[in-house]
């Protein structure tokens, strides 16, 4: 076949608009977000088959305008977290429930979520506030995290696919930020044990700090999306509305230190 | 030394060569006038020889003389001399005879005395019990102690001898009871501090163990003293009008004068008595002295603490100064009396404890007056926004009301204070770091800086923006008229009020306690306020954003209708536009705006004038490439930056925001080719009327550039209105 065609695997046929789409991280399921409902579909040969999905009609009739999808990896990849306007909310796919639901976390609207790779509980979102707000869903009553980048609204934010400490955003301020997040990544400072036995933690690095690591300006309009490569940890890709797709790396002194931390 | 034979004075004189010389040098006059002066000189010289000589000659002579008459006298007295002696001797003999004669005789009578002295005694012993009675009889216990002072030795030598012990057995037991007597008259209510003087001496002449008298009269003086402060405090109670400077005289009339007598007796009659003979008991009476001063002043100083806290709580210190001072006096007196007592250091205790209370009660009214204020500014703020601004203050006087509250207050304040360190008041004078003490930390960091920083985390609370980012409990204005006041303070307010309080309060520049600082107070002072106005100018932006936003997701974009007027929404958003400028126009001035050139707000769009007429581009190549070159030459707009304190730099804060959310909501639409050109129209109304309230209207002129090249982006078919049609339109409305 020819690898440069798009062929055709299956089609799903919709009633009304689809918004958002997301695939499931290991099986060939996916999740659809339309004017009415969020649905699993599990993809078996040319068709589909609707597994579960959640009603998404409010009452009062209010229309929404904006959604994201994300998709936790974790516990079996049964929870997903999605953001219509400006409430974010967890699915469980298994007994199709509202698991949580955060109201207002960024200003007017929530434009972006992702779900740290190493650390089951943990998730990023960004908004029009321009921050990336970090949180534990085991306790929602206030961020782990906030981290202000940027001057204008954040669109996209993610976590490296490897090296939870970075993070990558993008927002229409036309910039791509690459940010250290070491305090609440999954691997902190290491204790080293004496040869008494006990700890003591060795004076803070600055790989420790949480902080920009690199600004990239090479945009000229806003940035809609950036995201991490699948195959190589340290590239990352960004695309603005002027149809400008940057690829850049993470700077080679940060990829060192943290491989050799 | 080999003197020059020429010098006359000297005795190697050779003559001749003298002579020589001179009939050499001299010429004949000179020679003549050298005879001359030669010849006088002799003849002076004889003279003070012959002089001399006859002087001495008579010196000589008067000395003979004296030498010759003491010679006589020395004689004379020789002579007197020898007959002394012999007459001394003459006069020991006699006197040695008499006393022969006469020492049998006074053998005798001194025998006759000392059986006379030693029978008066016994005379006295016997009859002592009954002169002891007598005088406890008639009540003259004085003499009775006196006698039996002095029997006492005697009987206790000679107690073996039972005649002896009988008189001793009943002096003891009338003793006794004279000693119950004395106690009784100690311990009873009715006596004098002279008569229990009098009684303590004579018990003490009695043997008592002073410690066990001190300690009884102490007991007795405890519970007058106690009586004297329960009377004090049973009449602040019961009277109505409570004023605290009648409690104080109360007080010190009765209880602390009361007091001092009974230190000055204590001491009197058991310690200066005791000292020298038994220095162990003069240091135990100390003690005991000491302590029960220390324990009775702290029941009398927690009530008088008590009393002052009350009237601690008054805004006018005169009253509270006053009182203060006068019991500080009067434990002063006591303190001089009895400095181990260690009154003077809880005296100034209580001085600091109640300047304290009173100084945190002033700044705790001034902080709750603040608040109240501000409290009201917010309701007045969130009731007129209905209403015309003229009715209600404009934002400029609400500030000034809100500065002239912290002003006013803390100058009433400070005013008041000051009793504290006037220089008639004496605990100032005493407590020679109380003052800049007081000044200090009291007045200066506990009021001043207090009610500033007070101030600036009451400011601080409205700039949390996360917990209501929806809707606002409080109005946008508010923010505004905060941001004025703090930038106000950080320019003039603040250091004004910190020289008026060092104005009144001097602080001592090189003493230990050191002055807080403003300059931190300054910065964060600066910081708040820019926090505050670029918070209020988020504010205000997110919400016309707001209104934007739902303008847009309200109307369906792909089959709308021809545009045939400006949509409601814009004139909404330029009728908000215009109250916040009226509003932020009476806070701020106006600031300056960058300099346009003639070219104004009727410029039409670039793109439109570069690609012609109809449609807009030919090809996405071409425009995209255009914009890009375009965008090369402006700098990236940075739409929640940091914002000035002039209008124009606030508006246009505030307008790049929304414009910039319209450029981003038009981007998540798709748009059919009305829906595009009413979205053209949309943006020549905003170009009209937004460009005057900008410091840079090119700036917007950008932004509405990029709305609708995004919208045209986003258009499933662009094209454009005619630009005249489009001013007709905005004309028309």
């Amino acid at each position: 076949r020819d690898i440069f065609s798009l062929q055709p695997v299956s089609t799903i046929s919709q009633s009304c608009n689809t918004r958002s789409v997301v695939w499931h991280p290991s099986q060939p399921h996916l999740v659809s977000l339309d004017d009415k409902q969020l649905t699993l579909w599990k993809l078996s040969g040319p068709g589909a088959k609707a597994h579960s999905s959640l009603s998404l009609e409010e009452k009062g009739g209010a229309r929404w305008h904006y959604s994201a999808l994300s998709w936790n990896p974790h516990h079996n990849c049964s929870l997903l977290l999605y953001s219509l306007d400006h409430s974010l909310r967890c699915w469980d796919t298994r007994n199709n429930k509202t698991v949580f639901s955060l109201d207002q976390p960024h200003a007017a609207c929530v434009r972006g979520m992702d779900v740290n790779p190493n650390k089951p509980y943990h998730f990023v979102s960004c908004g029009d506030d321009c921050c990336s707000k970090f949180w534990d869903t085991r306790k929602l009553d206030r961020p782990l995290l906030v981290r202000e980048d940027h001057s204008h609204w954040v669109w996209s934010v993610q976590y490296n696919l490897f090296h939870d400490q970075l993070l990558l955003s993008a927002s229409s301020d036309s910039q791509v930020v690459l940010s250290r997040v070491a305090s609440i990544a999954s691997e902190p400072l290491r204790d080293y044990e004496d040869e008494d036995g006990g700890h003591h933690t060795p004076p803070p690095s600055p790989q420790s700090e949480d902080e920009v690591i690199q600004v990239y300006e090479e945009h000229e309009d806003s940035v809609y999306s950036a995201v991490w490569s699948c195959a190589d940890a340290w590239v990352f890709a960004s695309l603005s509305y002027d149809g400008r797709l940057v690829i850049n790396h993470v700077p080679t002194e940060e990829k060192f230190s943290i491989l050799t931390s | 030394e080999a003197g020059d034979p020429l010098d006359i004075d000297r005795a190697c004189f050779e003559p001749d060569s003298y002579v020589q010389k001179l009939l050499k040098d001299c010429s004949l006059n000179e020679l003549f006038r050298h005879e001359e002066a030669k010849k006088k000189e002799i003849q002076e010289l004889d003279s003070n020889m012959q002089y001399l000589v006859y002087e001495n000659h008579s010196k000589f002579i008067k000395a003979s003389e004296t030498i010759r008459e003491m010679k006589d006298d020395f004689q004379r007295l020789e002579d007197d001399m020898n007959r002394l002696t012999s007459c001394m001797g003459d006069i020991s003999q006699s006197s040695a005879s008499i006393n022969e004669v006469l020492a049998d005789r006074k053998k005798q009578i001194s025998q006759l005395c000392g059986v006379h002295h030693l029978l008066k005694k016994l005379q006295f012993l016997f009859e002592l019990p009954a002169r002891l009675k007598k005088c406890i009889e008639m009540g003259f216990h004085g003499q009775a102690v006196h006698t039996y002072t002095k029997a006492h030795h005697v009987l206790e030598q000679f107690k073996h001898m039972s005649s002896f012990l009988n008189i001793q057995r009943e002096c003891v037991s009338i003793v006794c009871e004279l000693k119950s007597i004395l106690r009784k008259k100690l311990d009873d209510e009715e006596s004098t501090t002279a008569d229990i003087a009098e009684t303590v001496d004579l018990l003490l002449e009695l043997k008592e163990p002073p410690n066990h008298l001190c300690q009884q009269f102490l007991a007795n003086a405890r519970q007058n003293l106690e009586k004297d402060l329960d009377t004090a405090q049973k009449l602040q109670q019961e009277e109505e009008s409570q004023d605290v400077m009648k409690f104080v005289g109360q007080l010190c009339t009765g209880f602390l004068a009361n007091l001092s007598l009974v230190i000055q007796s204590c001491y009197d009659m058991f310690i200066a008595r005791t000292d020298g003979k038994e220095p162990g008991m003069a240091e135990e009476a100390q003690q005991v002295l000491t302590d029960f001063v220390q324990s009775v002043m702290s029941d009398c100083l927690q009530a008088v603490e008590e009393r002052l806290k009350k009237e601690t709580i008054q805004l006018d210190s005169a009253m509270l100064v006053r009182a203060l001072d006068k019991i500080t006096g009067k434990l002063q007196v006591i303190d001089q009396l009895l400095p181990s007592a260690g009154t003077s250091s809880s005296s100034q205790d209580l001085v600091r404890n109640i300047a304290l209370l009173h100084t945190k009660f002033h700044i705790q009214c001034l902080k709750q007056s603040f608040t109240d204020t501000l409290m009201s500014v917010r309701v007045a703020l969130a009731t007129s926004k209905s209403t015309s601004p003229i009715h209600g203050l404009s934002l400029g006087e609400q500030c000034t009301l809100l500065y002239s509250c912290v002003k006013n207050g803390m100058e009433s304040s400070l005013n008041n204070v000051k009793e504290f360190i006037k220089p008639t008041v004496g605990f100032s004078l005493m407590m020679r770091t109380f003052r800049v003490e007081f000044c200090l930390e009291y007045v200066r960091k506990g009021i001043v800086m207090d009610l500033i920083e007070f101030v600036l985390d009451t400011a601080k609370t409205f700039t949390e923006p996360s917990k209501e980012c929806g809707q606002l409990s409080y109005p946008p204005t508010l923010i505004l008229t905060l941001s004025r006041l703090l930038h106000n303070m950080e320019r003039t307010s603040i250091s004004y009020l910190v020289s008026y309080g060092d104005e009144k309060f001097p602080p001592d520049e090189h003493g230990p306690v050191v002055a807080t600082p403003t300059a931190e107070v300054l910065r964060r002072a600066g910081q708040e306020a820019q926090t505050l106005l670029n918070h209020y100018v988020a504010v205000q932006g997110r919400i016309i954003s707001q209104m934007i936003r739902k303008g847009l997701d309200a109307r369906d974009w792909l089959s709308t209708i021809e545009p045939r007027s400006v949509r409601s929404v814009m004139k909404r958003v330029v009728e908000e536009v215009s109250t916040i400028d009226q509003q932020v126009g009476s806070l701020y001035e106006e600031g300056h705006r960058k300099d346009q050139g003639s070219e104004g707000s009727r410029q039409t769009y670039s793109y439109s004038l570069n690609q012609g007429k109809g449609y807009p581009y030919s090809s996405t190549m071409d425009s995209s490439l255009l914009s890009n070159i375009q965008k090369l030459f402006y700098e990236r707009i940075e739409v929640f930056g940091r914002v000035e304190y002039s209008k124009l730099s606030i508006l246009t804060g505030i307008i790049k925001i929304f414009l910039k959310a319209f450029i981003e909501c038009v981007r998540l639409k798709t748009f059919g080719k009305f829906g595009l050109q009413q979205v053209q129209v949309d943006s020549h109304y905003l170009q009209i009327y937004l460009w005057r309230y900008v410091s840079d209207e090119h700036l917007v002129r950008l932004l509405l550039e990029q709305v609708v090249s995004s919208a045209i982006e986003r258009c499933v078919e662009p094209q454009l209105m005619e630009q005249s049609v489009v001013e007709a339109i905005c004309g028309h409305n």
